[in-house]
């Protein structure tokens, strides 16, 4: 007589195996998708911590670095730390006279955080927009930097 | 899987109303700096104008490329403030923004350098989830992630910290600076001498000084935070009434006070409020405050509900005679409870600060006492009370 219990037994564990294996094959599947998802978020997560770090670095070191410099510099919340002087601007005409220009008319707008070589460049430009002058003098206070620009024939080239 | 620590910033979530008020304001801001730049760049594509360009050989803006550069900003402007494709509004904007900084030497200005900032992290933030279009479209949600709110938040200190530290120099602690540059000064020196008129100019730049400083630091303490929304509102009021350029000043105060939204605890119901709902005039009250809570931070319960009390602790008869907003942090009754709820809310929080100053106080708790004295207790108005604490 055949042993219909133990036959009973075994057709089970073979389901049972056959069952398992089955469920752990679906596994392997989804897990090389769940450790690419798992993966890109590490990713996502390590990019914006980077882009964390840097922001900050860059908006507290860049000011922290333009203190260093003389008032008042760009990029460093200097607003209002030094007073404003206005550019004193006298051109010299070929007669020889003198007169005041505003330096309204040749800058968009007068900053005083212009890199130190602005004056003699708008020295330069003055010579180049009113041909009829011999020479500019620039005066910035406080500091008293002092050009004269002659608006010689190779100053206008 | 667990974060670590360092990334729990990372996954923290923040309130976005408050965010997206400020994405309006900051906007708004944006908007109201196109007049000057229009100037300025008129004047810099003038013949006679000197260019001062970062790097040499950079392309010049030409006087075709003017109205272009506006015509972008003001459109971005808007389309960002009404949250229309909020991400990508927000960032031509941040880009024309960045650029006129760049532009050339003449171009740059704090406040705009300020704005391109501002308006790049609240890209970053997704400020359009609410009130704004996108939201109208797509579903409204109720936070945002946090770490770019803290980036705003950090800039805030960063701006008033070296705006302080920057003036640390003999130039301006000498009073100079401020007396060139509030005209209000040479006025009183008429009146009361220049020996006056210098010692008041000092003492205003050291205060100056000290106001930024901890400006810097302050409003990172719940318990300092209405001491700093009023010095805030102090330092810019003051600046904007009494100095020039008066408009540029303007959006630079509006920038800031769109920052300062950001710290307030705007976490959705976390206040209770009990108030008498058997007095129309005490419903006229509530009625208005819920129409101004657009962040919804307090939850309103009129007393006539059975559950309120005992829930939160107090007697019918403390609401009967006042006012009651408890918070995590304790209760506030009266004048006080109705002071604390205007700090909450958005159109209020800047100014409401100064009903704690003393005197101030002390009139508005007796002008309450007169007001619920004769108050009217016979006309019972309907109102919607939230019953679930």
């Amino acid at each position: 007589m055949r042993n219909l219990d133990r036959e009973f037994k075994a057709g089970r564990s073979a389901l049972m195996s056959i069952a398992k294996s089955r469920k752990s094959s679906k596994e392997m599947e989804n897990k090389p998708l769940q450790a690419l998802v798992r993966l890109g978020a590490q990713l996502q997560d390590w990019a914006v911590t980077a882009f964390i770090l840097l922001w900050l670095t860059i908006q507290i070191g860049v000011p922290l670095w333009q203190l260093t410099n003389p008032r008042a510099t760009r990029f460093g919340w200097q607003m209002y730390a030094v007073v404003k002087h206005p550019l004193q601007i006298t051109a010299v005409r070929r007669d020889g006279s003198r007169v005041q220009l505003t330096a309204s008319r040749y800058l968009a707008y007068f900053r005083s955080d212009f890199q130190p070589g602005y004056i003699r460049a708008l020295g330069t430009h003055l010579c180049r927009v009113e041909p009829s002058l011999q020479a500019v003098e620039l005066l910035q206070q406080p500091e008293g930097a002092f050009v004269r620009q002659s608006c010689s024939i190779e100053t206008l080239q | 899987m667990n974060s670590p620590e360092l990334f729990s910033l990372l996954a923290a979530r923040a309130p976005a109303a408050p965010l997206a008020l400020a994405r309006i304001t900051v906007a708004l801001a944006a908007l109201l700096h196109v007049p000057p730049s229009w100037h300025v760049l008129e004047q810099l594509v003038q013949p006679t104008t000197l260019r001062l360009p970062y790097v040499a050989g950079m392309l010049p803006v030409t006087a075709t490329a003017v109205p272009v550069v506006l015509g972008i900003w003001l459109v971005a402007g808007i389309l960002f403030m009404l949250g229309w494709r909020t991400r990508w509004t927000g960032s031509f904007l941040a880009a024309i923004l960045l650029a006129m900084v760049l532009f050339d030497e003449q171009t740059y200005s704090n406040h705009l350098y300020l704005l391109s900032l501002v308006v790049t992290l609240l890209v970053l933030a997704n400020s359009g989830v609410i009130f704004s279009l996108d939201a109208r479209q797509r579903g409204l949600e109720a936070t945002v992630p946090a770490w770019p709110v803290f980036l705003l938040q950090m800039q805030l200190s960063i701006v008033y910290g070296f705006a302080a530290v920057s003036k640390l120099n003999g130039v301006f602690l000498s009073g100079l600076v401020l007396v060139m540059q509030v005209p209000p000064l040479s006025v009183v020196h008429g009146l009361i001498g220049t020996t006056a008129v210098a010692l008041l100019a000092i003492g205003l730049s050291i205060l100056t000084v000290v106001i930024e400083a901890m400006l810097a630091v302050w409003f990172w303490s719940a318990a300092r935070l209405p001491v700093a929304l009023a010095l805030g509102l102090l330092l810019h009021s003051g600046t904007v009434l009494l100095m020039t350029p008066r408009l540029e000043l303007a959006v630079f105060s509006l920038t800031m006070f769109a920052l300062y939204l950001l710290f307030l605890d705007a976490r959705p119901a976390s206040r209770i409020v009990v108030w008498n709902d058997s007095s129309s005039m005490c419903a006229v009250w509530v009625r208005w405050l819920r129409r101004l809570d657009w962040f919804h931070i307090p939850t309103f319960h009129g007393s006539s509900n059975p559950e309120v009390c005992p829930a939160t602790g107090v007697t019918l008869e403390q609401t009967d005679m006042t006012l009651q907003l408890i918070e995590p942090e304790g209760r506030y009754v009266g004048f006080a409870a109705l002071g604390r709820i205007l700090e909450l809310l958005p159109i209020s929080f800047l100014w409401a600060p100064l009903l704690r100053l003393p005197g101030v106080r002390q009139i508005g708790e007796r002008l309450y006492r007169w007001y619920v004295a004769r108050r009217s207790c016979d006309l019972q108005v309907p109102l919607n009370t939230d019953i679930s604490l």
